[in-house]
């Protein structure tokens, strides 16, 4: 419980139309896209920066747990008030403040959605590349966070290679300015990239600076249809060992094509065992040498049909079928455990193999799903909560998901972060020494523990 | 009463939602608050709340459940394909029979909607107000702020005194039934009249319901379902003895109620859902009916220069799957050009009671669709349902456009009577 005393000093930083403690808002606030939930005590809808340095300034006097949240998409967890307290949520915070076209810059502010900024991109002939999946809600601010990825991060590289500076508001109060519009900066430590993908333990991003890159002349889309998944895994380990780099490079397997197909209803292969979804961008007389030569792969690898997408709507409905693939595994069952493991990508068909075996051993469907062009792998686990003894397996089923990656020479995360679901295996990757450092590497920052107690690492308020 | 919905089986409904989120990219109430609680999924987790006994019916609660303009984008949008129309209706009706309804909804659904002789006199003391004490200074402050109650449309004399019961034609090649519903018959009868005239020149003989109700779809949306089915009954009774070969609607939402809310809300009961759905599937909007079953081409019809974009209500385009056809007789039209706006799909704010009670959210979302109408540069805006056309007009006219906002029908009447020049603000 948070006392009056504190609501009336969040009115009073925040204004009172802006602080809720109704039980109706506490429910709708106690979720992200994963499915524990924890209560929060008291939602902020901040507006400015100055908002927020004074909303953490009491928070911090009254080390009541402070945990940043956008749209609430987060896949790890992570925006989940564990220790209760407050949920600090930017949505509001939503302007798009500067695009400056002759440095090619974008100015925002941590709620504007995704989609939204490159909608105001895109008629000026420029982009914002990651891409994630959930683009159409999720916002920048998250995306910061959490480094989001996406697919055609394959080509262009994820969140922390487009952050070029931030204004963060620190756990204390204070508000930092990190990098600028300046495409490179060397001067000190490189305090923009520790705050990307920091997961909003170290401080509150309430300004971004992105860089943007112009739109490619032209894009062609194909659809590679396989017998199998272990096929269609060779055929992105083939096709980037040649030295190719599509845009994209995306993997489903049958369970997902079916719950997809289901919902999209654009013709999906329902009998195929996987398909790739491959885009290549650039100048137009480019691109059909480069589908050439990746079309020569896919059948080498036992492609058993490749489909171009000859319209722009074949394009949309191709993109809306992956982008919605996640979401739509709720056609088979109502919960689902979702991975983020990335391997290198030479060993994709070796783990895409093993999440089999994982699968048989565990009797449960996992639907593989990755951008794996990257080797970042998002194994669905389905499952129902209410079935006894099904959640036990599953954690067993992710637990050796996660070895199976780490042995490869993988990562727990691609793009999702550890957040709360991982933060158990965090310590398989991460030695005493590193674990030590991420606790240490916070209390700097943080000294009261208040920003979002119990993720990454376990821990709290001090 | 026998609830319709099973209120405490839809439990397993709520959990099929995943908590993807992507309902926040569609919801018209939550692009505007940034609210969780105005999202479909946090209306689910409500929801669920509730009949787990975690929260009671609270008023905070009744009023995120009413925020849902029932729009249905966050329907289509669903990957895990989460009824989420259906929730929303169940736990309306549950929170009424345990509350009961507030007074001013109480009255309209109760007292004046089931009553035609009723509506029949609150649209003409409407106009009567609106040619008095509207005019007077100072009357702003009687009317919800966004709405432009002064120019509703309203009548003295409704459709079905102004048409004779049977529109006949020499050799009919068809004989059909015009559902007109409220608004159309009680405030926009030019409306039905276009109908008609359209109708009679392609062959085709109207016999109008004279007799008929309110579909019930506003009592059905709002919780009050034995009300709603009442009226439903009525109207199934009622078009089964008038038969015909097809009932037409003109209103995107009646025809909604019957194609699609009437054999739902008689499930488990034999009887009564097979002559809902008999009813349902021989009944058409306008524009499908024109060119799915009539083979009506509009370039064969007269001309009109202009321009024209086109509103999808929600109750069509998502309601009963239509988008194509109404496209599809505007873009025929010679000398009319046009002119698809941005986010044609996107809800105009209306939502029938829902602008009087939320009337700044409804004039937020309505002035996004006025937007996208004057980025389009069209000098009329058509659509398919007159509760969407009265929202938009109003919107339109708060902002100083000089623009129509007509039916589909009226401008293929208008094209078909060959008068060439129609300019924008002119009476159609």
């Amino acid at each position: 419980m948070v006392s009056r005393a504190i609501i009336q000093e969040l009115q009073a930083a925040a204004g009172k139309g802006a602080v809720t403690f109704s039980p109706e808002d506490l429910i709708v606030y106690s979720y992200d896209a994963t499915m524990p939930e924890y209560r929060p005590d008291v939602v902020v809808f901040p507006q400015s920066t100055e908002q927020v340095a004074a909303i953490m300034r009491v928070a911090n006097e009254h080390r009541l747990p402070v945990v940043p949240r956008g749209a609430g998409t987060n896949v790890s967890g992570g925006s989940l008030a564990l220790e209760g307290g407050m949920i600090l949520c930017l949505s509001r915070m939503n302007r798009i403040l500067e695009i400056d076209r002759e440095n090619l810059v974008a100015v925002v502010e941590p709620g504007v959605v995704n989609a939204e900024l490159q909608a105001a991109l895109a008629p000026l002939g420029l982009f914002y590349p990651p891409d994630p999946a959930s683009m159409n809600v999720c916002t920048i601010g998250g995306n910061v966070a959490e480094n989001s990825g996406g697919p055609r991060c394959l080509k262009y590289g994820v969140t922390k290679d487009y952050v070029l500076g931030l204004e963060v508001v620190l756990p204390t109060g204070e508000v930092i300015h990190t990098g600028g519009s300046v495409m490179k900066n060397c001067t000190g430590y490189d305090f923009t990239r520790l705050f990307v993908g920091s997961e909003g333990t170290l401080g509150v991003v309430t300004k971004i600076t992105l860089r943007l890159l112009p739109l490619a002349e032209a894009k062609k889309t194909m659809l590679a249809v396989f017998d199998s998944v272990v096929d269609a895994s060779s055929a992105v380990s083939a096709i980037i060992a040649r030295g190719i780099i599509p845009t994209t490079l995306e993997l489903m397997d049958r369970i997902l094509l079916r719950c997809a197909e289901d919902f999209v209803h654009v013709g999906l292969p329902k009998d195929a065992g996987a398909v790739l979804l491959i885009e290549v961008d650039g100048f137009r007389e480019s691109l059909d040498g480069q589908m050439r030569q990746i079309k020569a792969v896919c059948r080498a690898n036992q492609a058993r049909e490749l489909r171009h997408a000859r319209t722009s709507k074949e394009v949309d409905d191709l993109w809306l079928a992956r982008r919605t693939v996640i979401g739509a595994v709720g056609r088979l069952e109502p919960n689902y455990g979702l991975q983020d493991v990335t391997v290198p990508r030479s060993k994709l068909p070796i783990i895409v193999e093993e999440i089999g075996d994982i699968s048989a051993k565990y009797d449960l469907p996992i639907g593989v799903l990755a951008h794996a062009g990257d080797g970042n792998l998002h194994p669905i686990v389905l499952f129902d909560a209410r079935r006894d003894g099904d959640l036990a397996k599953v954690h067993a089923a992710e637990k050796e998901i996660c070895k199976a990656a780490l042995a490869l020479g993988g990562t727990l995360s691609g793009e999702h972060g550890i957040g709360l679901s991982k933060r158990e295996y965090l310590p398989m990757e991460y030695g005493p020494i590193e674990m030590s450092l991420v606790a240490r590497l916070r209390k700097v920052f943080d000294p009261n523990g208040i920003l979002n107690p119990g993720k990454i690492v376990a821990g709290g308020i001090v | 009463m026998t609830p319709v919905f099973n209120f405490a089986a839809l439990r397993h409904e709520t959990l099929c939602c995943n908590r993807c989120g992507f309902c926040q990219a569609t919801c018209p109430s939550y692009k505007e608050t940034k609210d969780e609680s105005n999202a479909a999924r946090g209306r689910i987790r409500l929801i669920r709340a509730v009949i787990d006994g975690e929260l009671p019916i609270t008023e905070g609660y009744i009023r995120r459940i009413e925020g849902c303009l029932y729009c249905l984008s966050c329907v289509s949008a669903c990957p895990s394909g989460v009824r989420i129309d259906k929730i929303i209706l169940a736990a309306r009706e549950h929170y009424v029979s345990a509350k009961g309804l507030p007074w001013a909804k109480r009255l309209a659904l109760r007292q004046v909607l089931p009553a035609n002789g009723r509506i029949s006199l609150a649209s003409a003391s409407l106009r009567i107000a609106q040619k008095t004490v509207l005019r007077l200074p100072g009357a702003d402050r009687l009317v919800p702020k966004g709405i432009d109650v002064r120019h509703l449309p309203t009548t003295f004399r409704s459709l079905r005194r102004r048409l004779p019961a049977l529109n006949t034609v020499s050799h009919p090649r068809g004989h059909v039934v015009f559902y007109a519903g409220c608004l159309v018959d009680y405030t926009m009868p030019a409306i039905g009249e276009s109908l008609v005239r359209v109708l009679n020149r392609s062959g085709v003989e109207v016999a109008l319901s004279r007799s008929a109700q309110c579909c019930g779809l506003p009592m059905l949306v709002a919780g009050d379902t034995e009300a709603g089915k009442l009226l439903a009954r009525r109207n199934i009774a009622l078009l089964a003895e008038m038969g015909g070969d097809a009932v037409v609607t003109a209103c995107a939402s009646c025809g909604h109620a019957l194609k699609e809310l009437y054999p739902y809300v008689f499930r488990g009961d034999p009887a009564m859902q097979a002559a809902a759905e008999s009813l349902s599937a021989r009944t058409f909007d306008i524009s499908a009916f024109l060119v799915d079953q009539l083979g009506f081409r509009s370039g064969e019809s007269g001309f009109l220069a202009s321009s024209v974009t086109y509103h999808d209500p929600c109750h069509l385009l998502r309601g009963q799957g239509i988008s194509a056809q109404p496209r599809l007789l505007l873009r025929e039209i010679p000398g009319l050009e046009y002119r698809e706006m941005a986010e044609a799909g996107q809800c105009c704010g209306a939502a029938g009671f829902f602008q009087a009670l939320c009337p700044d959210l409804s004039t937020a979302v309505s002035n996004k669709k006025v937007k996208s109408i004057a980025d389009s540069g069209a000098e009329y805006v058509a659509s398919s349902c007159p509760a969407c056309l009265q929202r938009i007009q109003g919107s339109l006219n708060l902002a100083g456009l000089r623009k129509k906002a007509v039916h589909v029908v009226q401008l293929l009447d208008r094209a078909g009577q060959g008068l060439n020049v129609v300019k924008t603000g002119q009476k159609l």
